[in-house]
C-alpha cells in the first residue's frame, strides 16, 4: 500500500449528462473533506484533446502520482486516458475510472440519489488507487524466427508471407513431399488455375526462398517457451534437434472418413468417396481410362447424409457434375438435403448445372437407400418436391455406374499428439479451436500459436489464403518490434500453500501455468485473467492489484459510511 | 513494418473497412479511413445483438467494439462525411482528393450533450447524433431539415451549444493526400423488397425487412407490429428476398440470411415466448462452425416450412395471408402471421459504379467489385487498389472482418517488400 502517494481525482461533467443529474459541487467537498486527496478538479469533457492538456499538465504542476477519473464507462475512453497519464510521466497502470455516467447518473432519475452512488463508488475508487501497485514491466527478446507445422498450401503460403515480411521460417512436413490435400483436386471451384499446379507454384517458391528451411519427415516432439522464445524439439528420421523460435503456426489440415455406417454400402470400384473422384479427375490417364467411351454413365452424387455441413461436398459435386457431363456426356445426378450454396460462385454453378442437364433430387429428411445386387447399384432416392399428397414421395431408382458419397472431414489421426505436445484446445468437432470465435480467428487460446487453414475448420482454398495472411500479420505484429513486453510478477504462487492439486492448471484458459514442486506461471503466456487465482482452493495465488485483500478493502470502503 | 512511416488509404468504415484499418495502423501504416455519412460502422452499426438465453454468435456486438477501437487509435485518421472525388497515380502510390460535407458542428469539440437537440424548434429534429453509440460520438446537421437552409434565421443551436461546437456556416472542405495503397471497402445496400410485389411491402404496413427487424430490437429495445404497436403473436421470415432469384438478377446467395433468421428467431422466441416463429425457405445455409448443432437447437423452437411463399394478403382478423404449396400435403396452403420479416438480400451500394470509375477498379455482371486475378489476391486493379467486405460480393461479418484483415496484409507486405 501507498498511503503516501499523491492522489488526483478528477471529474468529467460530459458536457451536461453528468452535472445537471449529479451534484458534482457536493461531490467535490465529500472527496476533500475525507481527506488522503491532493488534488481536485472539475472538466467539461475529458475526452475532448483541450482538455486532456490541460488535464496532463495539472498533474505535472501538482506532481499527482495517482489518478482517479470520474466520468463515462471505462470502456469507452480507458485507453485515451492512459495514453494521458503516460504523457505525463504516470504509470498507466495507476488509473481507474469511477464511472459516474453510465451507472449513476443516466441510471437514477433522483439526483439525491445518483449523487450517493456516485459518491460511493468514488471513495471505493479512491481506495483502490491508494493500494495499487507498480508492474515492473520487462522487455524479453522476440525472436525473429518462426516454426510452420505442415506443407499444404496453409503452412507454404503463411511462410511465403513471412518471408516476404522478413522472417526466416522452418516448415516441418510429416510426409516426403510438400503440397497436401491441395494436390489430390482436380478442379478448383474457386480458383481458375489447376490445383496441383497452382500448389506446385507455390512449392518452387518455398524452394528458391533463402529465407525458409524446409523439413520434410519432420514432426514436432515438445514444445517449451512462451512468445517471442519457443524451444520447439523436432525429430527427423530419428534424429531430434532444437528450434529456437518466436512464433508457431499450426497448419496441419485434416483428414477424411468413410463413414460406412451412414450408408450401408462398402467402397468398390463403383462407390467412391468424393475425394477418391477428385484423384481420378486429377489425372487425365486416370479419369479417360474410366470414363471414356463409357457415354452416358450414370453417376450419382449423393451430400448431406453424414452429419456435415460443410459447403466443400456442395461444391465438389457441382464442379465434377459438371465435368463429368461435358467432358464424358455422362447422365449426372445429385441427391443433396440441401443445396449450400453461401459460397463464391456456387449458386452460379448450380444454375449451369441444371441448364446442363444434371438432375437434382432435394430429398428433405428422406435420404437415399442403396441395394446391391451382384456387381450391380441401384440407388432409390426420393424428391420432396414431387410429393404428391395422400400418395406420398414418389421414389426413383437410378442404376449407378458410380456412385459417389461424401466423407467425413476429420481431424487428422494424429491430432491428439499433436494437440498434447501444443496444449492447445480443440473445438467441439475435434478441430483445433480458435481463442474466441469472434475475434481474429487464427489465434488460439495460446499467445504465439497460430492456427491456419483446415485444421482450425474445413475451408476452400481463398479461405485458407486468408488464414495465413492474417496469421502472418499478427505474427509481424507480435514479433518484428524486437521484444514483447511481459509484465513481471503479475502474480504471487505461495510455494509453501500450493497442495500441487492443479485446478489452476485446468482451468487456465492460456495454458499457461505448469508445475514442478509447486504450480508454475509462464509471463509470457499469462494474460492476466485471473481464473486462476479465483479457483485456486488453497488461496495460494494471488493476481497483483486484484488481491483478495485489496478487493476486501474496497469493498469495505463501499459499505462503511 | 518499414521504419519510415507509409501511408493508406481506406474508402468505407462499415466493418470490413474498420478492421482493415485497425490491422494497418497495428502494423505502422498512417490510415486515413473515409466514411460517406456522419460516423461509421456501416449496416452493423444498426443491428441488434441476437442473444437468447445465451449468445447466438450473430457477431453485431464486434462493431462497436471496433467502433471503439477506431475511435481512440492514435494512427487512424478518422473522416465522417467524406468522400472520394478523384484518385491518379504518382509514384508508386496515389494522390487522392477528397471532399468533406459540412457537419455545422465540430466533433472535435462537441461533447455530445444534447441541448441543441433539446432546443432545435423542428420536429423530427435538424441537429441531432446520427445514432446512439455513433462514432464520431458528435451531432450534426440535416440540411433538409434545419429551418436556417430553409432561409428562417433560427440560429438556436449555435447559441445554445456550450462548447461553441455548432458553426452555421462552415462550407464544404475539399483536400489532396497523398497515399502508398488504397482499400475499398464500401459495402453494400439491402434489396429493396418493394420490387418484388407479391410480397406486399410498402402496401401492408405488417410486412418489415429484415433491417427493420434489426433496427427495432436496436433502437427500441423490442420488437412490436407497425400497425397498431402491439406485440405480435405469431413472426414469420421469407427467405431469399432479392436473392437467388434471376427474375430480380440477383442469381446469387447473400449468405448472411439464414443465418440471420435463425438466430432472430430465436431472439423472438426468447423475448415473447408465447409468439410462434416460422422460417419459409429454399436451402438452408450453413453459418460456421457448429452450424449443425445450432440448427438442431433452432429447430425446437421454430418451424421451419421448406416451401417459398406465393403471395402474401392482409386481411382485418387473420393478420398477413401467407399462401404457399405444403408439398408434402400436396396442397396449398394460407397461414395468418401477425408479423411478415423480409431477409432482403444484398446488392450492389448506390453509386457503385460512379466510384468504380472514379478509382479505376471494374465491377462484374451482378454488380459488385472485382479482383483481377482468381489467385485468392484482392488486389483489384494494377496498382496498390484492394477491395475487402461486402463491396467484393455477399458475405457475413466475420467474412468481411477475414477479408478487411487479408487486404490489410497485401497492403503490409506489399509496402515491406518495396523497401
Ligand atoms: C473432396 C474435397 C473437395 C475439395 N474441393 C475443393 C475445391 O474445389 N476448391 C477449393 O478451394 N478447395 C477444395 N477443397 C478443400 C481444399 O482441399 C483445402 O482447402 C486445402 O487442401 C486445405 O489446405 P491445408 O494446407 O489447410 O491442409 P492440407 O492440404 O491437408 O495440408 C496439411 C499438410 O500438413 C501435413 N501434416 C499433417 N500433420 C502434420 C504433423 N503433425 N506434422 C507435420 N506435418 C503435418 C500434411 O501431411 C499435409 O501436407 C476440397 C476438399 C475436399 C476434401
Ligand atoms: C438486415 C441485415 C442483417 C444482417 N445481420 C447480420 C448478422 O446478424 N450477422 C452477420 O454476420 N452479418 C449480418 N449481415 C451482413 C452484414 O451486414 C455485412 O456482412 C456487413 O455489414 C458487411 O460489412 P462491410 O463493411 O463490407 O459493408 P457496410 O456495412 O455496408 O459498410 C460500408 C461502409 O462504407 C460506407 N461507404 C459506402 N460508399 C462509400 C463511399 N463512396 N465513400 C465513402 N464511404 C462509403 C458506408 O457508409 C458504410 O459505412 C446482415 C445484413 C443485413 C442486410
Ligand atoms: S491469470 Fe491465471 S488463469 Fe489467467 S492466464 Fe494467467 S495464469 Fe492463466
Ligand atoms: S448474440 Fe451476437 S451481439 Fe450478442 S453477444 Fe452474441 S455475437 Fe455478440
Ligand atoms: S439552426 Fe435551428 S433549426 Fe437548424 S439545427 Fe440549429 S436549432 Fe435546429
Ligand atoms: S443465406 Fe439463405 S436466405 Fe440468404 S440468400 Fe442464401 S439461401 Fe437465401
Amino acid at each position: 500500500m501507498s498511503e503516501s502517494a499523491k492522489i488526483g481525482v478528477f471529474f468529467c461533467n460530459c458536457g451536461k449528462t453528468i452535472s445537471e443529474r449529479i451534484d458534482i459541487k457536493k461531490l467535490k467537498e465529500e472527496v476533500q473533506s475525507a481527506g488522503g486527496v491532493q488534488c481536485i478538479e472539475e472538466f467539461e469533457s475529458l475526452c475532448r484533446k483541450p482538455e486532456q492538456e490541460k488535464l496532463s499538465s495539472l498533474m505535472k504542476k501538482e506532481g499527482v502520482e495517482r489518478v482517479v477519473i470520474a466520468g463515462c464507462s471505462p470502456k469507452l475512453y480507458e485507453e485515451l486516458f492512459a495514453r494521458t497519464l503516460k504523457e505525463a510521466g504516470i504509470n498507466p497502470e495507476f488509473l481507474v475510472i469511477s464511472n459516474i455516467r453510465e451507472q449513476c447518473s443516466w441510471v437514477f432519475p433522483e439526483k439525491d440519489t445518483a449523487t450517493r452512488k456516485a459518491l460511493e463508488d468514488i471513495r471505493q475508487k479512491v481506495s483502490r488507487a491508494k493500494s495499487l501497485e507498480a508492474f515492473d514491466e520487462v522487455d524479453v527478446p522476440a525472436e525473429q524466427k518462426v516454426l510452420a507445422i505442415g506443407g499444404g498450401i496453409a503452412g507454404l503460403e503463411t511462410a511465403l508471407e513471412l518471408s516476404k515480411l522478413g522472417f526466416k521460417v522452418t516448415l516441418i512436413e510429416k510426409s516426403s513431399a510438400l503440397g497436401g490435400r491441395t494436390l489430390k483436386l482436380n478442379k478448383s471451384y474457386v480458383i481458375e488455375e489447376n490445383p496441383k499446379d497452382y500448389v506446385q507454384a507455390k512449392v518452387d517458391l518455398v524452394n528458391k526462398d533463402d529465407n525458409i528451411e524446409i523439413l520434410t519427415e519432420t514432426e514436432l516432439v515438445k514444445l517449451n517457451g512462451s512468445p517471442g522464445n519457443f524451444t520447439a524439439k523436432i525429430k527427423q528420421s530419428g534424429e531430434k534437434k532444437d528450434l529456437n523460435v518466436g512464433a508457431i503456426v499450426v497448419a496441419t489440415g485434416l483428414s477424411t472418413r468413410f463413414p460406412r455406417e451412414s450408408y450401408g454400402i462398402d467402397l468398390s470400384e463403383k462407390v467412391v468417396t468424393q475425394l477418391q473422384l477428385e484423384e481420378i479427375l486429377a489425372s487425365p490417364e486416370k479419369s479417360d481410362a474410366r470414363f471414356k467411351g463409357d457415354n452416358k454413365a450414370h453417376v450419382l452424387f449423393v451430400t448431406g447424409m453424414i452429419g456435415e455441413d460443410s459447403k466443400l461436398s456442395t461444391a465438389s459435386a457441382l464442379k465434377n457434375a459438371l465435368l463429368l457431363k461435358g467432358k464424358y456426356d455422362c447422365l449426372t445426378y445429385v441427391a443433396c438435403q440441401e443445396m449450400k450454396v453461401a459460397g463464391d460462385r456456387l449458386e452460379e454453378m448450380y444454375r449451369k448445372a441444371r441448364e446442363e442437364g444434371v438432375i437434382f433430387f432435394k430429398y428433405n429428411g428422406n435420404p437415399p437407400s442403396f441395394v446391391t445386387n451382384g456387381s450391380e447399384i441401384k440407388a432409390v432416392v426420393s424428391d420432396y418436391f414431387l410429393s404428391a399428397g395422400e400418395k406420398g414421395i414418389p421414389q426413383v431408382k437410378i442404376p449407378c455406374d458410380l456412385l459417389v458419397l461424401e466423407e467425413n472431414l476429420v481431424p487428422t489421426e494424429d491430432f491428439a499428439a499433436l494437440r498434447g505436445t501444443l496444449d492447445i484446445k480443440l473445438g467441439p468437432r475435434g478441430f483445433f479451436q480458435q481463442d474466441n470465435v469472434h475475434q481474429v480467428p487464427v489465434k488460439s487460446n495460446k499467445s504465439g500459436i497460430f492456427l491456419v487453414g483446415s485444421c482450425r475448420q474445413p475451408m476452400d482454398i481463398v479461405e485458407v489464403l486468408a488464414d495465413a495472411g492474417s496469421a502472418a500479420t499478427q505474427i509481424v505484429s507480435l514479433l518484428s518490434p524486437g521484444k514483447i513486453k511481459v509484465n513481471d510478477n503479475r502474480w504471487t504462487i505461495e510455494k509453501g500453500k500450493c497442495t500441487l492439486c492443479l485446478t489452476c492448471v485446468r482451468f487456465c484458459p492460456h495454458g499457461a501455468i505448469g508445475w514442478t514442486r509447486a504450480a508454475e506461471a509462464s509471463e509470457g503466456l499469462c494474460q492476466a485473467c485471473g481464473v486462476c487465482a479465483s479457483e485456486c482452493p488453497a488461496i495460494a495465488i494471488q493476481v497483483k492489484n486484484y488481491t483478495n485483500d485489496q478487493i476486501l478493502t474496497e469493498l469495505e470502503e463501499i459499505l462503511n459510511k | 513494418m518499414a521504419k519510415d512511416s507509409k501511408k493508406a488509404l481506406i474508402i468505407g468504415g462499415g466493418i470490413a473497412g474498420m478492421s482493415a484499418a485497425r490491422e494497418l495502423a497495428n502494423n505502422g501504416v498512417e490510415v486515413t479511413l473515409v466514411e460517406r455519412e456522419p460516423n461509421i460502422g456501416g449496416y452493423g452499426a444498426r443491428f441488434c445483438c441476437k442473444a437468447s438465453e445465451e449468445c447466438n454468435k450473430c457477431s453485431v456486438c464486434l462493431i462497436n467494439y471496433n467502433m471503439d477501437e477506431i475511435a481512440a487509435h492514435p494512427g487512424i485518421t478518422l473522416l465522417a462525411n467524406s468522400e472520394v472525388k478523384g484518385l491518379t497515380k504518382s509514384g508508386d502510390g496515389f494522390e487522392v482528393k477528397l471532399s468533406q460535407r459540412p457537419r455545422f458542428v465540430d466533433s472535435g469539440k462537441c461533447t455530445a450533450c444534447g441541448l441543441c437537440t433539446e432546443k432545435c424548434p423542428t420536429e423530427p429534429k435538424a441537429i441531432k447524433l446520427p445514432q446512439p453509440q455513433s462514432v464520431p460520438n458528435s451531432y450534426y446537421i440535416d440540411v433538409a431539415k434545419c429551418l436556417n437552409f430553409q432561409g428562417k434565421d433560427c440560429r438556436v443551436c449555435q447559441e445554445v451549444c456550450p462548447v461553441k461546437a455548432v458553426d452555421l456556416k462552415e462550407e464544404a472542405r475539399e483536400s489532396t493526400l497523398t497515399v502508398d495503397s488504397v482499400i475499398v471497402a464500401t459495402g453494400f445496400k439491402p434489396f429493396d423488397p418493394s420490387e418484388k410485389r407479391q410480397y406486399g411491402y410498402g402496401r401492408m404496413a405488417n410486412v418489415i425487412t429484415a433491417l427493420e427487424l434489426e433496427e427495432q430490437f436496436r433502437f427500441q429495445g423490442k420488437l412490436t407490429r407497425p400497425s397498431d404497436g402491439k406485440e405480435p403473436k405469431s413472426v414469420a421470415f421469407i427467405q431469399c428476398v432479392g436473392s437467388r432469384d434471376i427474375r430480380q438478377e440477383n442469381s446469387y446467395c447473400s449468405r448472411y440470411c439464414c443465418a440471420f433468421a435463425m438466430r432472430s428467431a430465436r431472439l423472438i422466441r426468447d423475448r415473447l415466448p408465447e409468439t410462434d416463429v416460422s422460417i419459409f425457405y429454399m436451402d438452408l445455409q450453413s453459418a460456421g462452425k457448429g452450424f449443425n448443432e445450432f440448427y438442431e437447437k433452432v429447430r425446437k423452437e421454430v418451424d421451419f416450412i421448406h416451401a417459398m411463399p406465393g403471395n402474401l394478403d392482409e386481411t382485418p382478423t387473420q393478420g398477413i395471408i401467407i399462401g404457399y404449396e405444403d408439398i408434402a400435403g400436396g396442397k396449398i396452403c394460407q397461414k395468418g402471421f401477425d408479423l411478415v420479416v423480409l431477409s432482403v438480400g444484398i446488392t450492389p451500394n448506390d453509386n457503385a459504379e460512379n466510384l468504380a470509375e472514379t478509382l479505376g477498379i471494374k465491377a462484374g455482371e451482378d454488380g459488385f467489385y472485382q479482383v483481377i486475378s482468381s489467385n485468392g489476391s484482392l488486389k483489384a486493379a494494377d496498382g496498390a487498389i484492394f477491395l475487402a467486405g461486402a463491396c467484393q460480393g455477399p458475405k457475413d461479418i466475420n467474412s468481411s472482418i477475414a477479408q478487411g484483415m487479408r487486404a490489410a496484409e497485401e497492403v503490409v507486405s506489399l509496402l515491406t517488400s518495396k523497401n
